[in-house]
């Protein structure tokens, strides 16, 4: 029932992440794709959640390192956007 | 089913599309990309608290650790290394997804469904490729790496026959005990290391912008497939948006270049001016 939820959510969520954009002038295509790089670290959530219910060191330590990564995608990801974002108005 | 927890996600799933949406227009892209980082800090905050656990000490260090190193390396970066910037950044991500199918693989294999199996199986694949495909790419754009097509003999038949290995192998930890499945899952993810390599490899340098286009819709999916294990919907929701939008993204990409998705995967060159030196 959980899996079935979850597969609705799935494709729903991507019915609209489909339909969201039509047109995109192409001096944005790098930035809205660095945005959208930005908001795949939503994976963060996951990294988050099986660190800490991990039990043994080693998936501890893998976990921690995918917070990292995860971390660095998300925060990285949104001030280069920003950036580039800005540079466009100047 | 239908909790506090899952509406907050269809809230938060809503900033992040009205984030991207806002982020396809000159005027408010700068807006959109800000409610899209507020919506995923919301997002964090709110999965700690459902989860009792946003005492622990461990994960803020992470998350401490991971914001330094991506806003010292946001700063620094140049403009013109943008590009390259973004593939690294996204092979991050997908790293991120494949060490969390691996952890969930390690620690709860035996008390796993089906479904869960499949999906950490798909999570890690996905996420390895992305992480390798994307390093690839970056190394590409900065010129570590011809930025020509690196095309091998047979290049096609090597590279589904790697795919076809990764099906195996992620059918055979299917069925095993957790002992294998262990090992079994090593093998999928550095099958699906050398995958994303020849995926990438034989892109060209002007093709790869729209490359990372579509490897950042990978990284998007594997993390709505970590959700899948996790059964987290609202990982599973953003992750489908960003894998579908990524998705249309790379093909108006390629029509502005007017570019077919197959031939530039392929490595087949427009002409011979399109060409990167």
């Amino acid at each position: 029932m959980k899996e079935l939820f979850l597969i609705t959510v799935f494709v729903v969520a991507g019915i609209l992440g489909y339909k969201v954009i039509k047109e995109v002038p192409s001096l944005l295509h790098t930035p809205l794709m660095s945005g959208t790089n930005a908001i795949s670290g939503v994976t963060i959530l996951g990294s988050l959640v099986s660190t800490a219910f991990a039990v043994s060191l080693s998936s501890k330590l893998l976990g921690f390192i995918a917070i990292v990564l995860a971390a660095i995608n998300l925060i990285g990801g949104f001030l280069v956007t920003d950036r580039m974002l800005k540079m466009f108005k100047s | 089913m239908i909790g506090t927890y899952e509406v907050i996600s269809v809230v938060l799933s809503a900033l992040v599309l009205l984030g991207i949406k806002l982020m396809s227009s000159p005027k408010t892209a700068v807006l959109g990309n800000r409610i899209g980082a507020i919506a995923m800090f919301v997002a964090i905050i709110v999965v700690l608290i459902y989860n009792g656990i946003i005492d622990m000490p461990l994960l803020w260090i992470a998350i401490l650790l991971g914001g330094v190193i991506g806003y010292a390396i946001a700063k620094r970066v140049k403009m013109i290394e943008m590009p390259q910037m973004v593939a690294l950044l996204n092979g991050l991500g997908g790293g991120a997804s494949a060490l969390v199918a691996l952890v969930e693989i390690y620690e709860k294999y035996p008390y796993m469904t089906t479904f869960s199996r499949i999906t950490s199986q798909l999570a890690l694949a996905v996420g390895a490729i992305t992480l390798s495909g994307s390093l690839v790419a970056a190394a590409k754009l900065a010129r570590k790496i011809s930025q020509k097509p690196i095309i091998l003999k047979k290049h096609n038949q090597i590279s589904n026959s790697i795919l076809l290995a990764v099906a195996v192998f992620i059918i055979l930890a299917l069925f095993s005990n957790a002992a294998n499945s262990g090992t079994f899952s090593i093998v999928t993810a550095l099958l699906s290391l050398t995958y994303g390599v020849f995926f990438a490899i034989r892109v060209g340098g002007a093709d790869m912008p729209i490359t990372i286009s579509l490897l950042n819709s990978l990284s998007g999916l594997a993390g709505a497939i970590c959700g899948f294990t996790i059964g987290d919907p609202l990982l599973v929701a953003v992750g489908a948006i960003v894998g579908a939008s990524g998705l249309i993204l790379t093909q108006i990409m390629c029509s502005a270049m007017n570019r077919s998705l197959v031939d530039i995967l392929k490595g087949s060159q427009l002409n011979n001016s399109a060409q990167a030196k």
